[in-house]
């Protein structure tokens, strides 16, 4: 962390206009398309691309799979892929690719219901805490960071432990703690929007400071908040698959990438297929929200838009 | 080209000078600012933004206030507009004083006293359709169906009524101040107070947006407060006086000059006497120190 420019990880840091992520999206893409003239860059066109197939996945699992993710048939255990079943059987005999679609399901709505409480939450948080008097401003960020300092996955535990298992708690939880950063992201973005002549211009033409929130200050950052989703989304996706890894998330019955990892754990020498799948299946949804989000960033953001 | 109907039966202000309550009253403003603790062990230090600044603005008058830049004019100017509170002293509008109003009990103000900015990009919402932001007065006075207004008002500052629909960064720096002053115009205030509405354009511009102003504000026959740091600008719209010197570091006291006259077209604004009678026989310094 010697850098002065400390944004994050290294792999989310942008350099210049391209990160790791849009370099390595740009590599995957036939030269001369790098950045379309109609401003849609690599990286959105990859992340939304791969978002967009796990969402077309997730709504055509709605009416069609290969086989019904949830019939155990024990006459077809551990089988290989075959033309038959595509990504091979589990230990219970269920189609794997049926599987992976169901459980793209749980995985996007976790990421929607978790996003949008850590929204829902954090965005009003954010403004507030911008529009309030300074000192009010830092006792909301300070209990923003009390709230930071706990990691998603013991909020989880404590949860569960009040709650029980399920996927709401699990949902719940991976919101709560994403609340922290959309209110910070929100509240860096609505500090300067306050400073404006056009929030003056609203003050002097008699707003109340409930109308200027909601007309000038939400839609001027509403990019920030498109740019941190996507971001988020990404987390909550990894946090619901380790949670459902750890038997915190979805119970048995519910297709569930995290699940299906663990479910092939014990058998990770004899089918490592098994933990392959549902791996890669988890590491493209990840890319892929990453990957939106950093070319919303680098679209939106002007401190890393390269002079154009 | 129909604007807001006014009482066009007052002459020229100068004629009436003592038309009983004066638009805008300061006695003795002051205007501290607190900057970051450097130490804690001693108290913050304080920047004396303005210090005991009284004037008068008759009704109907023109009134410049000229200094250079970080001597106090917007800090002045947000005082009389009630978007900040002077430390001590007395802020008169129309008689009623404000300096010690919350915001939420300002309303009568933004009816009667309305603002044109500096800044012709920052002032208007990016997100807001032009209809929008002319109408906003409007709608914090819980009118609604504005738009006949915002046509009238977008026809009386020379944009076509396409503009309603655009959002502000599809217009020139020049059209953006006329959306501004159309804002500003909306709810027909008695008061416009100008903050160095031309100094952000083009020099080709200039001339258009002061000569817009001149006749709206003659047309409505407006009181206008107008701040700029070029006395060549303030020579344009016909103001009389100037004013505003320094930050008062000396212990000199900030003067506002109230010269109502017409008729002084080219101000000198070095070492003259302020006209004002409580202060009479002072003499008074404007423009650049040296």
């Amino acid at each position: 962390m010697t850098s002065p420019s400390w944004r994050g990880p290294s792999w989310r840091r942008g350099a210049g206009t391209s990160s790791g992520f849009s370099r390595l999206a740009t590599g995957l893409l036939p030269a001369g398309s790098q950045r379309s003239r109609a401003g849609v860059s690599a990286t959105i066109a990859v992340g939304g691309g791969i978002v967009g197939l796990i969402v077309a996945v997730g709504l055509l699992s709605l009416v069609w799979t290969p086989y019904d993710p949830g019939t155990i048939d024990p006459t077809s255990r551990l089988q290989l892929s075959s033309s038959a079943h595509w990504l091979g059987t589990d230990k219970f005999g269920r189609d794997v690719l049926s599987l992976i679609m169901a459980g793209s399901r749980t995985t996007l709505v976790v990421g929607v219901v978790a996003v949008g409480v850590a929204a829902i939450v954090g965005v009003p948080l954010g403004i507030l805490s911008a529009m309030v008097p300074k000192w009010w401003g830092e006792v909301i960020m300070r209990a923003n960071d009390l709230l930071l300092a706990f990691p998603a996955l013991l909020l989880a535990i404590m949860l569960t432990a009040v709650q029980g298992q399920g996927v709401v708690t699990a949902m719940i939880a991976i919101g709560i703690a994403s609340i922290p950063s959309f209110a910070r992201v929100v509240r860096s973005g609505a500090i300067g929007v306050m400073k404006t002549e056009y929030v003056l211009a609203a003050r002097a033409a008699g707003r109340r400071p409930w109308a200027i929130a909601l007309r000038h200050v939400l839609p001027n950052v509403m990019n920030l908040v498109i740019v941190q989703a996507s971001v988020s989304f990404a987390i909550a996706v990894l946090a619901e698959a380790a949670l459902s890894y750890l038997g915190l998330g979805a119970p048995p019955g519910t297709p569930s990438w995290g699940r299906m990892l663990q479910e092939g754990q014990e058998l990770l020498f004899v089918a490592p297929r098994l933990e392959v799948f549902p791996g890669v299946a988890i590491a493209l949804a990840v890319l892929g929200f990453n990957l939106l989000g950093d070319g919303l960033r680098d679209r939106y953001d002007p401190r890393l838009r390269d002079g154009r | 080209m129909t604007v807001p109907a006014a009482p066009q039966a007052e002459g020229m202000p100068s004629s009436s000078p003592a038309s009983a309550v004066p638009a805008v009253r300061l006695r003795e403003v002051t205007r501290d600012y607190r900057r970051q603790r450097t130490s804690m062990f001693t108290p913050a230090p304080v920047v004396r933004a303005l210090r005991g600044v009284s004037l008068d603005i008759a009704q109907g008058q023109r009134f410049g206030i000229v200094g250079e830049s970080g001597c106090g004019k917007s800090t002045l100017l947000r005082i009389i507009a009630g978007l900040d509170q002077p430390t001590t002293g007395s802020v008169e509008i129309d008689g009623t004083d404000i300096s010690r109003l919350p915001e939420r009990r300002l309303g009568f103000l933004r009816e009667r006293l309305q603002l044109v900015f500096q800044d012709p990009m920052g002032s208007l919402d990016p997100r807001m359709k032009v209809r929008d932001i002319i109408a906003e007065p409007l709608v914090s006075q819980g009118k609604r169906d504005n738009l006949p207004r915002v046509l009238e008002l977008l026809e009386a500052v020379g944009l076509q009524s396409e503009a309603a629909d655009r959002y502000p960064h599809q217009f020139s720096g020049g059209q953006r101040q006329r959306i501004s002053i159309a804002r500003a115009l909306a709810p027909d205030p008695r008061i416009l107070v100008a903050d160095e509405p031309v100094s952000a354009l083009d020099v080709s511009v200039r001339a258009q947006v002061l000569n817009l102003l001149d006749e709206l504000v003659e047309r409505l026959s407006l009181t206008l407060i107008f701040v700029s740091h070029d006395l060549s600008v303030i020579r344009h719209v016909r103001l009389g006086g100037s004013h505003d010197p320094g930050r008062g570091r000396r212990g000199r006291r900030h003067r506002a000059d109230l010269s109502t006259s017409r008729a002084r077209l080219h101000p000198r604004p070095h070492r003259r006497r302020t006209p004002t009678a409580h202060r009479a026989g002072r003499t008074h310094r404007s423009g650049p120190r040296r």
